[in-house]
């Protein structure tokens, strides 16, 4: 069983702050990619554990309320199981379509989903900014 | 006062709606991060999960016996 565990990854965090530059360098980290690694995320992750061999989705990135207006970055994106079935037990968010290292937002780990082909998940991955309390 | 050496990262979640092959969605709530504890959503993901589980032991029965 892997832990439900999501972070903004240190990377994320560079993204972030990338993206508040007058000509950042980072596109939106809005490509959903999922995987089958088990080892529970963490602040220090850098890629995904054991990235599926499909593609990345290039997901919908909107601003949302949870607590003060705008507060909250969410992607909504969806990726199908191609080749052969998987137990999905990871995902990411990156801001690129292929790259690796240096492009991970957000890493999360959960209990397995199992698909077959053809399966479809549709992710809502949201992070929210709020100030320190 | 300015917060000095606090650094807090963004609270984040990751919801998962599995949708079959056939088009039959099934939503399993939020699976990671905020509010996956909280009752309403564990019961969810539960009811999801036991759905899920059903539909792809039926699969593979009817894979076993060629459809």
């Amino acid at each position: 069983m892997a832990a439900d565990v999501v972070y903004v990854v240190d990377n994320g965090l560079a993204i972030t702050t990338d993206r508040l530059l007058d000509s950042p360098t980072h596109n939106p980290p809005k490509w959903v990619h999922w995987g089958t690694g088990t080892t529970a995320a963490t602040a220090a992750d850098t890629v995904l554990e054991t990235p599926g061999a499909e593609a990345r989705t290039e997901g919908t990135e909107t601003q949302e309320t949870v607590t003060t207006t705008n507060d909250t970055f969410q992607v909504v994106g969806t990726i199908t199981c191609a080749g052969s079935g998987k137990a999905i037990t990871e995902a990411g968010l990156f801001s690129h379509l292929t790259s690796t290292t240096g492009y991970l937002y957000l890493r999360a780990t959960f209990d397995v989903i199992n698909l077959n082909v053809g399966d479809s998940i549709q992710f809502t991955i949201k992070a929210q900014y709020t100030n320190p309390a | 006062m300015a917060y000095v050496g606090h650094v807090k990262r963004p609270k984040a979640s990751l919801s998962a709606v599995v949708i079959k092959a056939d088009g039959t969605r099934v939503d399993l709530g939020t699976i990671a991060g905020e509010g996956r504890n909280d009752p309403a959503n564990l019961e969810k993901g539960k009811a999801g999960r036991e759905r899920l589980d059903s539909m792809l032991a039926k699969e593979k029965k009817e894979a076993h016996h060629g459809g």
